[in-house]
């Protein structure tokens, strides 16, 4: 009975040191995030508008060349609502990790506050990403919806969770890419093909269907075109994705993202800054 | 490559209210040894327990933002410290006289502000253990009297470490100091001999050449133990 009554006491001890520690994690995280958010684009005079604006203008770039163009989309789907839901989860996904692999050599400062680790940057960094480019899809999709009469969404739950996937997924990728650069630093100029790529091979722009099947098993292995087909597939009733799966989507995420953690910690560890 | 350790034998405790100083010459490991124990950098061989608050090591303020206000700085690292009174800003200024910059970018402020507020937020947050890298008033001469006086008030109750290569920062905060020579850290039971044995040390290496010692073999792994409580 007293060994009984210490094991629960130790137990108890250590849910609470793990809570506490826990609590002080997403307590710095907090902070840095709003210092992210704040210092973003602080040299302007509308500072963080900016970084909203930044995003608008990238998407209606793309979206006034698609709608000149006028192709490569089914002719059942608006072409603005089309685009974004392509669009957007890619932006997600790629400036969360293009900004986790960079947030570390520009915030190295933050690093000197004993509080302050790696990952308390990465996801600080993340979390903005996620803030900034998630409040612009939420506002773009009601108003090209309403503008293009594209109809209610078939899952608002399926929207959300591969929405979130995607940026999980740019949260694994940046894991990922941020110690290899340590280890090889010209990985940052491969990078910047991967990157030309996998905006092309996403399905950003197009469906899956207006490529021939002959040539779907090189693209579905990017868990990225998944997603653009789940996006499209969870709106439009009239489309159904013949390749989006989104186990595989959550296979390649929590997988990327175990693989992610363990590699950062093995070379903070084992190679030197 | 072989490494040669930064540290051998370091074992010691730092008390509350206690008043350490470390000496040491340029490039000798102080600041390292200061990082070492508020956790910003990671020991390689030992422990270091920590039982209480530990501050950075203060003036360091290189995470400031220039672009941000006084007050949105010192928000930050409020937010940071999970201090919720919003009085604490406002007190921290009085106390370093910056209440007037407080709504004004770091950039356009004087250099003064600057040092005062890392001051400011080093000693001011109520740390258990405040650490100090070479000077322990890193402000303007105007403010130097009236910071030490701080200094001395405001950590009475606390423990000090402060890591210097110039005796003279010291000699009226300190009782109790170490001389880190040679990668050994020895203490001194009387202040005094350790400011003069850190002299003769100054002396000698001005009279020598100072030769990086050649790396020896790789040592086996040391017992590093450094408790830093209350």
């Amino acid at each position: 009975m007293q060994r009984s009554m210490q094991a629960l006491e130790s137990a108890s001890e250590l849910t609470h040191s793990v809570g506490d520690a826990f609590a002080a994690h997403l307590r710095v995280v907090k902070a840095l995030t709003v210092r992210e958010m704040q210092s973003s684009n602080s040299s302007y005079v509308y500072g963080y508008a900016w970084a909203l604006a930044e995003v608008c203008i990238s998407v209606t770039a793309l979206t006034v060349l698609k709608v000149f163009i006028h192709a490569l989309s089914p002719p059942d789907m608006p072409p603005v609502l089309f685009i974004l839901l392509g669009a957007i989860p890619w932006f997600t996904f790629h400036h969360t990790a293009s900004g986790m692999f960079l947030i570390v050599s520009q915030r190295k400062k933050m690093l000197l506050l004993p509080q302050v680790t790696p990952i308390d940057l990465m996801l600080a960094k993340a979390i903005t990403v996620l803030c900034t480019y998630g409040s612009i899809f939420f506002v773009a999709l009601i108003g090209s919806d309403y503008f293009e009469h594209g109809g209610l969404p078939r899952s608002m739950a399926g929207l959300v969770l591969i929405y979130l996937l995607s940026w999980i997924l740019g949260i694994a990728f940046g894991m990922i890419i941020m110690p290899l650069a340590r280890v090889f630093p010209p990985t940052l100029k491969l990078l910047a093909v991967v990157w030309r790529f996998g905006l092309i091979g996403s399905g950003v722009y197009f469906t899956i269907t207006s490529i021939p099947a002959l040539y779907w098993g090189y693209l579905t292995w990017n868990p990225m075109l998944h997603v653009s087909e789940l996006m499209r597939t969870y709106w439009f009733n009239s489309y159904q994705t013949p390749v989006g799966k989104p186990i595989y989507v959550l296979a390649c995420t929590f997988g990327l993202l175990i693989f992610g953690l363990l590699l950062e910690r093995y070379v903070r560890l084992r190679v030197p800054a | 490559m072989d490494a040669r350790a930064l540290f051998k034998d370091v074992d010691f405790r730092i008390e509350a209210g206690a008043r350490i100083a470390v000496l040491g010459l340029p490039k000798s490991g102080k600041t390292t040894l200061l990082r070492l124990i508020c956790g910003t950098d990671y020991a390689d061989a030992g422990t270091i327990d920590r039982t209480s608050s530990v501050s950075w090591p203060i003036p360091m303020a290189d995470f400031l933002v220039a672009y941000s206000s006084v007050a949105a700085n010192m928000n930050f690292i409020m937010r940071l410290y999970g201090i919720d009174d919003d009085g604490v800003i406002s007190k921290l200024a009085e106390l370093v006289d910056i209440s007037e910059f407080l709504n004004v970018r770091l950039a356009q402020c004087p250099r003064h502000v600057r040092q005062r507020l890392a001051f400011a937020l080093g000693v001011g947050l109520g740390f258990d253990v405040c650490l100090f890298d070479e000077r322990v008033a890193g402000v303007d001469k105007e403010f130097k009297p009236k910071a030490i006086e701080i200094v001395k008030a405001i950590t009475a109750p606390r423990a000090i470490v402060v890591a210097t290569s110039n005796p003279k920062e010291v000699a009226d905060v300190c009782d109790t100091v170490f001389v880190l020579e040679n990668s050994e850290l020895t203490q001194f039971q009387n202040a005094e001999e350790g400011f003069a044995h850190f002299k003769s040390l100054v002396a000698k290496g001005t009279e020598e050449d100072s030769d990086i010692p050649d790396a020896g073999p790789e040592p086996a792994e040391e017992e590093f133990v450094l408790e830093v409580g209350i």
